[in-house]
């Protein structure tokens, strides 16, 4: 009894697995807009960090703009990239 | 039961290797069915591993003595819960839990990936070679379920060193940890194969490094605990080679969280990251062998098996496959960005990476000592605590100096005045911290630098959560509201300084209960007394009685503080019947202060009792300090919710310096 249900279940993966291997299925493409959502995601975060640093007084103003120019660029090349500048809430 | 188990472990090695060959396939040929029978392959997998572990469950519980493994690891007068925890009692069940943790960080981790096709094949497959591994070893060497003939009529029992409760959670708490650093060293593997070396496999890699990291560290924790109750000998941590197997990944897990923010934020290190998070996985597997292959002694002997050298040649192949990709993909992980001054950031968690992998290396020697000097001279020679404390401590003083000085600096470079104006207050907290405590008799100077470094992050901590809080509060926000609100709002960071904080009273705990520990012991007729330190103990006399395969003496102690009563205390003395062997169960009075261990260490016929105490200061912190740490970890890792862009992304934006209010960047 148990053997023929082991028998069963082992057709029944079988076929699980064998099926798709005969099938044509298109192989998925990397998104690059996943690639980018994730540098879209790091850009903001550095610019949040960094006006928490400067609101906390770990920044002098000079280096808060000097930084803030060149992540805020970074931003808006990735932004560009994605083709949906956002604008503020 | 034995027939499905091994049906399911034989069917489980089929897939592994099925998977693995069509994923392979898959990816070479870009055949998309090929791919999508690998992804079937891992529920499959997963399924068949499943049943094994179910079926060994229902043997255990059913008592099926023809089964080898359930015959050695349990008995007909096992509670229920040690006949559960008798699954991970033996390396062959051991085994199938690590499988089954496999499993299910697999099916959850290659489901993730459906976002990254480039990264989700090549990582099945990664994880397929691991699957294949294990799986072959339990359907043959280490197979749970290989009967025996004639089956005993009872079984030898749960070894009594692990009928704990803490024992019962100790392992899987670690292969959670060991096991969920697959997860990152899969995704590693697959950014050095399809050359895909940009941040995106350390964004996908962060969240599984530090679940794992949380698990390892909580294992470690559980371990601590159980040598602490059990083993009788009033310590938590030995330096064991067991216990430093798990420590170790959990070092470099450490060095990796914080070397991802310098990849991060400034685009360094790509390669070190790479380089840490194969490591981590390659210790995890080298402590698997050193659990399992009794190459070193240990408390943790009962693990041994012959299987030992089996993982170090796959530990072999791991670590030389995975580091020949690295070397092959060397030129094309380039650092976008250089350290601009020593005074920043990026500098700080340089440093304190140095001395995680410092501290993992230190560990490594220590642990392997005794098997090179026995390879080499033909004699064991360990290297024993000194060795460890010695090389240890300054270690954990400079990363806690790190630790206060990382967060308050900013990255980048900092000028004198911020330097100034971020570390006077923790600098003057830490030093008359040192100044008060010295006052009160703590001269040695390890305890004291380390509680005078702890002072130190404990106010650039305080500082932190005080100036975010009141940057909110500038807005118009309450004190609570500000507070929950910063803490939300930025999770990994705040995340990050809870754990500090956790580490911090782990710190504390541990050097306190090192250096100011006091221990005596008397041998007393009933009613006589003893006095060590504010306390006395007044024993009361012995009692005993049986359970079933379990004799029980037990000692009655009743303890002062003065004239203050503070109860009474029971140390036990359990002798199992089957095992023929003594465990103790020791009495704890537990406090914010200190603990007070009381041992029953023997008896006579005539009714005196030798009664042993052990006062360790802040032992309770060193606990304490790891549920916190797993609090920040879990509060860490949980996502943060999506940022907006800027108002406008450009330098014009700039000319007046906005308001940090969180709002203008819509991310606060």
């Amino acid at each position: 009894m148990i053997e023929a249900a082991l028998f069963v279940v082992a057709v029944l993966v079988a076929v699980y697995l064998l099926v798709p291997a005969f099938r044509r299925i298109a192989v998925p493409v990397a998104d690059p807009r996943a690639t980018l959502e994730a540098a879209r995601a790091a850009a903001l975060r550095a610019l949040h960090d960094l006006e928490l640093d400067w609101a906390t007084g770990k920044l002098s103003d000079p280096d808060y703009r000097t930084q803030r120019v060149t992540l805020e660029a970074e931003a808006a090349a990735i932004l560009r990239q994605l083709g949906k500048p956002e604008t503020a809430r | 039961m034995g027939e499905i188990g091994r049906f399911a472990l034989l069917a489980a090695a089929a897939v592994a290797l099925y998977g693995l060959v069509v994923t392979v396939l898959g990816l070479r040929w870009r055949h998309g069915g090929f791919l999508e029978a690998g992804r079937r392959a891992v529920v499959a997998w997963a399924l068949f591993i499943a049943l094994a572990s179910a079926a060994l469950f229902v043997a255990l519980l059913t008592r099926d003595f023809s089964l080898r493994f359930v015959a050695t690891a349990s008995e007909s007068t096992q509670s229920l819960f040690y006949t559960i925890a008798a699954f991970w009692g033996g390396h062959d069940g051991a085994l199938l839990l690590w499988a089954l943790v496999l499993a299910g960080y697999m099916v959850v981790g290659i489901r993730s990936l459906r976002g990254h096709p480039d990264f989700q094949g090549p990582t099945t497959a990664v994880l397929f070679v691991i699957a294949a591994f294990f799986s072959i070893l339990l359907a043959t060497a280490s197979n749970p379920f290989t009967p025996l003939v004639p089956p005993p009529p009872d079984g030898q029992g749960l070894n009594p060193l692990l009928r704990n409760p803490w024992m019962a959670i100790h392992p899987p708490t670690l292969y959670l940890g060991f096991v969920g650093m697959s997860m990152p060293f899969a995704i590693a593997v697959a950014a050095l194969i399809t050359g895909r070396l940009d941040d995106t496999w350390v964004v996908l890699a962060r969240r599984w490094v530090l679940v794992g990291w949380m698990f390892l560290g909580l294992g470690l924790l559980f371990g601590a605990k159980w040598s602490y109750v059990v083993l009788g000998w009033g310590g938590y941590w030995a330096w064991d080679p067991v216990e430093n197997a798990a420590f170790m990944p959990w070092l470099t897990a450490t060095a990796f969280l914080h070397s991802i923010q310098i990849q991060e934020r400034r685009g360094m290190l790509a390669s070190w990251n790479v380089a840490l998070v194969l490591l981590t996985f390659g210790l995890t597997i080298f402590g698997t062998f050193l659990v399992r292959s009794g190459v070193l002694s240990s408390i943790h002997a009962f693990a041994v098996s012959a299987i030992g050298y089996i993982f170090l040649a796959f530990l072999a192949m791991l670590l030389i496959g995975s580091f020949a990709l690295l070397a092959w993909r060397w030129d094309s992980i380039k650092s976008r960005g250089t350290v601009e001054s020593v005074i920043s950031r990026e500098t700080a968690f340089l440093a304190n990476n140095l001395l995680f992998v410092a501290a993992a290396a230190v560990v490594f020697v220590g642990t392997i000592f005794p098997a090179l000097t026995e390879a080499f001279k033909g004699v064991k020679i360990n290297v024993g605590p000194q060795y460890f404390n010695l090389v240890m401590v300054p270690i954990s003083v400079g990363i806690l100096l790190m630790m206060g000085l990382g967060p308050l600096l900013p990255w980048r470079q900092a000028t004198p005045d911020q330097l100034a104006r971020n570390f006077m207050l923790p600098a003057t907290a830490a030093v008359l911290g040192a100044l008060a405590l010295a006052a009160l008799g703590i001269r040695d100077p390890g305890p004291l630098l380390v509680f005078a470094m702890a002072l130190f992050v404990f106010g650039t901590i305080v500082l932190e959560a005080v100036r975010g809080t009141g940057v909110r509060m500038r807005r118009g926000e309450g004190l609570m509201l500000a507070f929950a609100r910063l803490l939300g709002r930025n999770r990994r960071r705040y995340g990050g300084y809870i754990v500090h904080f956790g580490i911090l009273l782990m710190l504390v705990g541990i050097a306190a209960s090192s250096a100011f520990d006091t221990q005596g012991q008397a041998t007393l007729r009933s009613g006589e007394r003893f006095r060590l330190g504010r306390y006395a103990f007044e024993y009361g006399g012995l009692s005993a009685w049986s359970v079933p395969g379990i004799e029980i003496t037990e000692a009655t102690v009743r303890v002062w503080a003065g004239t203050r009563s503070l109860g009474t205390l029971r140390p036990q003395r359990y002798f199992y019947t089957t095992q023929g062997q003594p465990m103790h169960q020791v009495a704890i009075r537990s406090s914010l202060r200190e603990d007070v261990y009381v041992i029953l260490s023997e008896w006579t016929e005539n009714g005196r009792a030798t009664i042993r105490v052990l006062i360790h200061p802040l032992v309770s912190w060193l606990w304490a300090g790891g549920a916190v740490l797993a609090i920040g970890a879990l509060f860490a890792a949980f996502p943060e919710r999506r940022r907006t862009a800027p108002a406008a992304a450009s330098p014009s934006h700039l000319q007046s310096l906005p308001l940090p209010t969180g709002e203008s960047t819509g991310a606060s």
